[in-house]
């Protein structure tokens, strides 16, 4: 059989269009892999909101290696609106403790930093949530993120497309960043943990309340672009009263009684994600976190203080997000065995 | 004019009045305001902190520290009693248990003047304007905290709002600034040197400028770039789409507005403020023809997005067959721009809502808003105001937006003129 120049040529043409097509699905969109070798995380049994907390935490951390000796540490909670009755926010009293813990650790300075992506006046849910005295007792500067000074910000990951982001330069130049999520399930994208609670560090006044443009570009593409571009050192996340439903705001309170502790945001939202009786693996952020930004596996994670105690009852969603919940009685082999499959699966939307 | 010069105190019950006002005087810049009868001629005030001891109370005649004068208009202030007489270099002073005692007032080529009734809202008004010309950036704008260099296009229109004919600050230059920052499209950023496709701030900027005879060319672009904006769901792919595959949220996509940025979806806010600036055009003429469809269109959106109870949020009403709670701030927003709509029933219960839950508000922003909504829907408001001046530190408020807008509450008149909106 004989190849005429044109045959050539348009076979060649074809090729070429087919690489052009292909190959931004099968190169990585990630710029770097962060993943650490080996991640900790701690469940510390935490059963109310109480000034008990200080001791409790302390003992969580020191469960790790933690440096902050003359650094800025920026506490990031996730405070988002103020309803009576409902678990929303992480508890001010958690994020004092961590305040406390942190100075005592030798931190330079301790602030704690938010921009609410739902209710624009910030002060409004610091007063009506407790943030506002807590913090004025206690002398921790607030820094609204929402209107901090911004810094263009190219990402270290390209799931959305987007261009550059505009960030705030408190979270950019802190030192010690740590994401403080409450455990919540989310009615978008299935739960919202510390690696979600990221997106708070978007400015609302450059994207708008709700930062709607990253519900445009995709919830957990925003999540992956934002956390590969603003390293998350640690992770204390506010499982004493948890959230589960409608959330983030609409939920139903459900005690967990436990804080969770790690030095990996996956690690600690695949953690968590069990402790809500969810399959982690099937939650994309998390599922494709575990390719560059840190460990999800049971078997890349030391794990601390208590074990994880599957719920028997899976925490409640809203229907699109049955899928995520781990079957009943399901073990830990079988739960990394999904995982690992899991990861295995090309990143589609 | 020194600080040397010989003090004479004089203790009016007006005075007293002030001694027990509330501790943010302890920052007053401005100690009193007089004003001349007639023509609105300024006055020039300096007034002196004297240092205090560790209990607080002010050190007798010790060095005065001196402020920087400024000058402020009669329409400001409200004057009620008859005044002293008065004589050239004339010194006031106050109750020591406020270390802010002396002011002189310079009364050049004054016929004669009256001592002011010297009441809470314009001396904290004052205050607040000194605080909020003494973070005039020096290229003419604000930055969005106090704390911050950065100029943002949002404080610096509430805060040229707020200066506007008060000669304290150089709104002159902030004008400026706002015409230097537009982008060639017609629309604003949200500061400079943010990318040029413009967002919801447009609108505040079109107000902002309404009385500068230099930026009706800017204004008319302004305007233009708003009546080409809409929501995504203007479009008829994404109006199919939550029609049919996107239901969680509860709206009618044949309404849209303003979104917060091109390439998203309508939102109560961008929309009101869209509205807002829109009707303080005179004439739909001049390629301008779109405005009274696009407002009415708005109007229809925020109509359809309110929450069942009354009042507004984000643009959420209802989502996954849940009533989502309103907010007392987007609501106000909303309510001035449907002033014109003040018998509709989901006004009315809006503006319910809004009454119910304003005395309880604790925060300026949300606070000033609701003082301004309330005041164009004619409901009380005189209990608000007070709350508002009587909130601690009021001057010392991070975010200057806020700062701006609780000048605006207290001079809620003129604010209300200036938003267009008629009581």
């Amino acid at each position: 059989m004989s190849v005429t120049r044109r045959d050539f040529l348009i076979g060649s043409a074809a090729l070429a269009a087919g690489a052009t097509v292909t190959t931004p699905f099968l190169l990585p969109k990630y710029h770097s892999d962060q993943r650490p070798k080996r991640s900790r995380v701690a469940i510390v049994d935490a059963q109310q909101y109480s000034q008990q907390l200080d001791q409790i935490l302390a003992a969580g951390l020191r469960l790790f290696p933690i440096d902050v000796l003359g650094k800025t540490v920026v506490l990031k909670p996730n405070l988002v609106d103020y309803i009576p009755g409902n678990a929303i926010n992480t508890h001010p009293l958690l994020v004092l403790a961590a305040a406390e813990s942190f100075r005592r650790l030798g931190a330079k300075s301790v602030l704690v930093a938010e921009g609410p992506g739902h209710q624009r006046d910030t002060q409004l849910v610091l007063s009506q949530s407790g943030y506002e005295q807590s913090l004025r007792d206690e002398k921790i500067r607030f820094v609204d993120l929402n209107r901090d000074e911004l810094i263009r910000t190219p990402l270290r990951a390209g799931y959305t497309g987007m261009k550059p982001l505009w960030l705030p330069r408190t979270v950019l130049e802190a030192d010690f960043l740590v994401s403080m999520p409450k455990i919540k399930t989310h009615h978008w994208s299935g739960v919202t943990l510390s690696m979600k609670n990221m997106f708070g560090v978007v400015p609302g006044t450059r994207y708008g309340w709700p930062k709607n443009i990253l519900h445009w570009k995709g919830i957990q593409e925003s999540i992956l672009d934002l956390c590969a571009t603003v390293p998350i050192h640690f992770v204390i996340a506010d499982g004493i009263v948890a959230m589960e439903g409608n959330g983030p705001l609409n939920g139903t309170p459900r005690p967990l009684g436990t804080i969770v502790l790690a030095d990996d945001p996956v690690a600690a939202d695949a953690t968590c994600a069990r402790l809500m009786g969810f399959e982690s693996g099937r939650i994309v952020h998390i599922r494709e976190g575990a390719r560059f930004i840190g460990n999800a596996s049971s078997a890349l994670i030391d794990q601390a203080a208590e074990t994880v105690d599957v719920p028997a009852t899976p925490f409640q969603v809203v229907p699109e997000f049955r899928f995520l919940r781990a079957p009943l009685k399901c073990d830990a082999t079988a739960s990394n065995a999904q995982e690992s499959q899991a990861s295995k699966t090309p990143y589609a939307r | 004019m020194t600080g040397n010069e010989s003090l004479s105190p004089l203790l009016t019950p007006e005075a007293d009045r002030v001694a027990t006002c509330p501790s943010q005087l302890h920052r007053q810049t401005f100690f009193t305001d007089h004003t001349l009868t007639g023509s609105p001629t300024f006055f020039r005030c300096s007034v002196w902190i004297p240092p205090s001891d560790s209990a607080g109370r002010a050190v007798g005649n010790a060095p005065f520290k001196p402020c920087s004068p400024s000058l402020f208009h009669q329409s400001h202030f409200g004057w009620e009693q008859s005044p002293p007489t008065p004589k050239r270099g004339f010194a006031w002073t106050c109750s020591s248990r406020i270390p802010v005692v002396a002011g002189f007032f310079d009364s050049k080529e004054i016929p004669h003047y009256k001592v002011p009734t010297v009441t809470t809202d314009p001396i904290v008004l004052s205050d607040l304007l000194a605080e909020l010309a003494l973070r005039q950036l020096p290229c003419g704008g604000w930055a969005a905290l106090a704390s911050s260099s950065q100029p943002a296009i949002e404080p610096t229109c509430y805060s040229a709002l707020a200066l506007d004919s008060v000669p304290v600050g150089d709104l002159a230059h902030a004008q400026d600034f706002l015409l230097r920052t537009q982008n060639p499209n017609g629309s604003w950023p949200v500061f400079p040197g943010d990318d040029q496709r413009g967002g919801w701030i447009t609108s505040l900027v079109v107000m902002a400028l309404r009385d500068l005879v230099p930026a009706i060319p800017a204004r008319l672009q302004g305007l233009h770039w708003l009546l080409n904006c809409a929501g995504k769901e203007a479009n008829w792919f994404w109006k199919w789409k939550f029609r049919t595959a996107d239901r969680h949220v509860r709206f009618n996509p044949d309404k849209y507005g303003w979104p917060w940025f091109p390439d998203t979806v309508s939102w109560v806010v961008p929309t009101s403020f869209a509205i807002l600036a829109l009707n303080q055009i005179p004439c739909s003429c001049g390629g301008l023809e779109q405005i009274p469809f696009r407002v009415n269109r708005g109007v229809e959106m925020l109509m359809d997005r309110v929450c069942p109870g009354g009042g507004w949020n984000a643009g959420n009403g209802v989502v996954y067959g849940v009533a989502l709670a309103p907010h007392a701030d987007d609501t106000a927003i909303a309510l001035l721009a449907l002033r014109d709509r003040a018998e509709d029933p989901v006004v009315q219960g809006s503006v319910d809502y809004l009454e119910r839950t304003a005395p309880a508000l604790t925060a300026p922003c949300s606070l000033a808003w609701a003082i301004l909504a309330l005041a164009a829907h004619r409901r009380p408001i005189a209990s608000l105001r007070s709350s508002l001046v009587a909130l601690p530190d009021l001057s010392g408020i991070e975010d200057t937006s806020t700062l701006a807008l609780a000048c605006l509450a207290i001079d809620y008149r003129r604010a209300l003129s200036a938003f267009g909106v008629t009581v």
